[in-house]
């Protein structure tokens, strides 16, 4: 079969170069975050002070769930949410359907956060999901991180629609690099030729590219779905099919169909569907929804982390709500398990790589690295191609910023986070770490004389400033490594070990760079 | 254009529009990548559901459609750019604008 | 387990064929490479797991395998020819140094 023509591939090239380069910035902060957002479960624990947790589910909830519902109204007793909460609490959600003007119909209730082993009510808050929820303070860095992934930090779907945009642009670069580069078995093994040169950079922007290629079209696709699925997928569905009722959309594709039967009848054993899920599943749940509670056709779902007996997808697991006996393994989306149903089930734990614990995790951090590697190395590409261009050569500079800039921009927000966990609002503090490293940063490039100049200066500070992590976090009431042994806060040694190993080779790296150009100097003195 | 080529577009009098397009390949390939082929991958989103068979959960016609749409978008930015001549490219993205339009209408007087 | 010993063929098979593979040698002025077994039986090892794998165990351990051959044969690709060769050169200058520190 003939490819595209010459002058096709040099239109492709350009679409490639274009397509990558006018949001590469964007498209770099979206990989990078993605790329330590799969460790955001390790990065939380590592961040949080408590010696001791107890995971949420592994006590007895169904006392505490009943004691609760008689304080709340009547109204709100239908439906409860009970979830393992991000900060390793209890929240207990019990809400109705509320028609808010305005905001069509929204959950509006009470919600709980309770210690995970005492259930005493740590916080409650009434009001319209997802205002109602009370947040806590020890797991704000790992959402930060994950909200600047998901949102770039902006707010509302507009945060959706421009990551859903950049995956979109991805998903071209990825197209036309497959269509352009015509010999991609051939050049498999062809490492990057030292020098610096054009073709040495081509060669790395190559091999990281082809390499991380289906890695590269999986995630975009999946967190292109994720972006958009809700924020605008479900908006124009339910303008279609369904009037623009978003409402009617989202339960004609969410809620099964179920023999109605008002009967009153008591809810079942909450403490025993969660030891038959744990059996069938292998898993603690997330999530455990009981719907219609305190009827005969009450329901007990719980959605479960991916993993656990070697499965991919999550499981939903049905449980008749009056007795307790397992009903089926419910699909994520529809009535019956279907085509559409198992390949939006696969979205999720696709994108976010934890479907089978710290294995695919690793496998997911380094796929990420690699695609990280091949979105710079594309931007370092083009930049070089265009070395004899002004209005590129002084992007250059922009870009020298941004690939260091944002590792040490992260790494501020780290610190903000631990200076402001001993008694301030963690949030703003985070947030201020974050902003104030990216002033300095900005400080750093303007008075940078190149933009080589400037990557080292930012990669020393990224060094340093992740070196002394660990060493903050210590002195900030964190977990030492003593305490992290005895109870078997793994994450902690985790973290710690990667910043160390980290800032090392960064170090190291710099040094060896540094004597190389010194020695150049000396032989053409 | 010869004395066949007059005749040809006697007959189909689309063909004078396309070879207008395609005497500015450039501006039409902007066209077809950028707007054109945003509005065919939403208004696909909004027409799939209507055609594609509902599957085995009910489901499969209102989703796929939505796991579909960022493919199709990258897709649809990438065609207009491989052809030397986009004319046809674009005709054929209006055409099918067109025919989603019709079963967008059909499917929502059908369900009112 | 069963992941871990197809990523671990899959590896083997990949490290050859980086050592043998004829571009790599000619870009870096190489001599000849001593080939171990021929580039397609390689390869059919190399992806023999993809086929092997989802008959012996979950599908999550086959995503595992191939993400793994993927990041990892990048990683091989990566090194630069020799560079074991140069680290254990700057192993005993390392070693050198620290004698001579001694004294």
């Amino acid at each position: 079969m003939n490819g595209p023509s010459n002058q096709a591939i040099k239109r492709l090239i350009s679409l490639h170069g274009w397509s990558g380069t006018v949001l590469s910035i964007f498209l770099y902060a979206v990989v990078l975050t993605g790329t330590v957002s799969v460790l955001r479960d390790e990065i939380a624990r590592w961040s949080d002070a408590e010696r001791h947790i107890v995971h949420p589910f592994g006590q007895p909830i169904y006392a505490t769930v009943r004691r609760l519902s008689d304080q709340v109204p009547e109204a709100f007793r239908a439906q409860v949410r009970v979830e393992h909460a991000r900060d390793g609490s209890l929240r207990v959600f019990f809400y109705e359907k509320r028609k808010i003007p305005g905001r069509g119909t929204q959950d509006f209730g009470r919600d709980y956060l309770l210690d995970p082993e005492t259930h005493s009510i740590l916080a409650a808050r009434q009001g319209v999901a997802p205002h109602q929820r009370v947040e806590s303070r020890a797991h704000e860095l790992s959402h930060f991180i994950v909200d600047l992934h998901a949102r770039l930090l902006i707010p509302g779907r507009l945060g959706l629609y421009a990551t859903g945009v950049l995956g979109v642009f991805l998903l071209v670069a990825v197209i036309t690099g497959i269509l352009i580069h015509r010999h991609i078995l051939r050049d498999l093994f062809v490492t990057e030729r030292p020098g610096g040169r054009v073709v040495s950079l081509r060669d790395r922007h190559g091999l990281a590219s082809v390499w991380s290629l289906p890695f590269s079209i999986l995630l975009a696709f999946t967190g292109t779905f994720l972006s958009f699925a809700t924020s605008l997928g479900l908006p124009i569905v339910a303008m279609s099919a369904f009037g623009g009722d978003i409402d009617r959309a989202f339960a004609a594709v969410t809620t099964p169909a179920k023999v109605e039967n008002a009967a009153p009848a008591d809810l079942a054993d909450l403490d025993q569907v969660m030891a038959d899920a744990l059996r069938i599943s292998g898993t603690y749940p997330r999530l455990l929804t009981i719907e219609d509670a305190g009827r005969r056709d009450a329901r007990i779902v719980t959605l479960h982390r991916n993993g656990g007996n070697g499965a991919v997808r999550s499981h939903t697991l049905e449980f008749d709500g009056a007795t307790g006996a397992f009903l089926r393994d419910r699909p994520l989306v529809g009535h019956e398990p279907s085509v559409g149903s198992a390949t939006v089930a696969l979205m999720s734990p696709l994108h976010f790589g934890d479907f089978s614990g710290l294995a695919s995790r690793a496998v997911w951090l380094a796929l990420g690295t690699v695609m990280t590697i091949s979105v710079v190395s594309g931007m370092q590409l083009w930049l070089k191609r265009r070395e004899d261009d002004p209005v590129w050569r002084s992007c250059r500079m922009m870009f020298a910023a941004v690939v260091w800039g944002l590792p040490v921009m992260l790494s501020g927000a780290a610190y903000g986070f631990f200076l402001s966990i001993l008694g301030h609002d963690v949030h703003r503090g985070t947030l201020a770490g974050f902003l104030v490293s990216g002033f300095v940063v900005l400080v750093l490039s303007l008075r940078a004389a190149t933009p080589v100049e400037l990557s080292r200066v930012l990669r020393r500070m990224f060094a340093w400033s992740v070196l002394m992590l660990p060493v903050l976090r210590l002195q900030t009431g964190g977990v030492s490594w003593g305490e992290a042994i005895l109870n078997n806060i793994w994450q902690v040694l985790l973290i710690d070990a990667l910043c160390l190993a980290l800032a090392v080779i960064l170090l190291v790296q710099q040094r060896v760079q540094d004597r190389a150009a010194q020695n150049a100097l000396n032989l053409a003195e | 254009m010869t004395e066949q080529d007059n005749s040809r577009v006697d007959v189909f009098p689309h063909l004078r529009l396309i070879a207008k397009w395609n005497a500015h390949p450039r501006r039409t390939r902007w066209i077809s990548a950028g707007p054109l082929g945003f509005v065919m991958a939403i208004l696909s989103m909004a027409s799939l559901p209507h055609g594609l068979p509902v599957g085995a959960g009910g489901v499969d016609h209102l989703v796929m459609p939505v796991v579909l749409f960022p493919l199709l978008w990258a897709v649809l930015i990438v065609v207009p750019v491989l052809p030397e001549r986009p004319g046809g490219v674009q005709a054929a993205y209006i055409g099918t604008i067109l025919v989603e339009l019709v079963l967008i209408v059909l499917g929502c007087g059908g369900s009112l | 387990m069963l992941a871990l010993i197809a990523i671990f063929i899959s590896f083997g098979a990949l490290a050859a064929l980086v050592q043998q593979d004829p571009k790599r040698a000619r870009v870096f002025r190489q001599d000849a490479r001593r080939v171990w077994l021929s580039s397609r039986a390689l390869w059919l090892l190399c992806l023999s797991p993809s086929v092997i794998l989802p008959f012996v165990a979950p599908f999550a351990h086959w995503v595992i395998w191939f993400g793994a051959i993927t990041a990892g044969g990048w990683g091989l690709a990566y090194l630069r020819p020799g560079v074991l060769h140069r680290i254990r050169s700057a192993l005993v200058q390392c070693e050198a140094r620290m004698l001579q520190w001694r004294g």
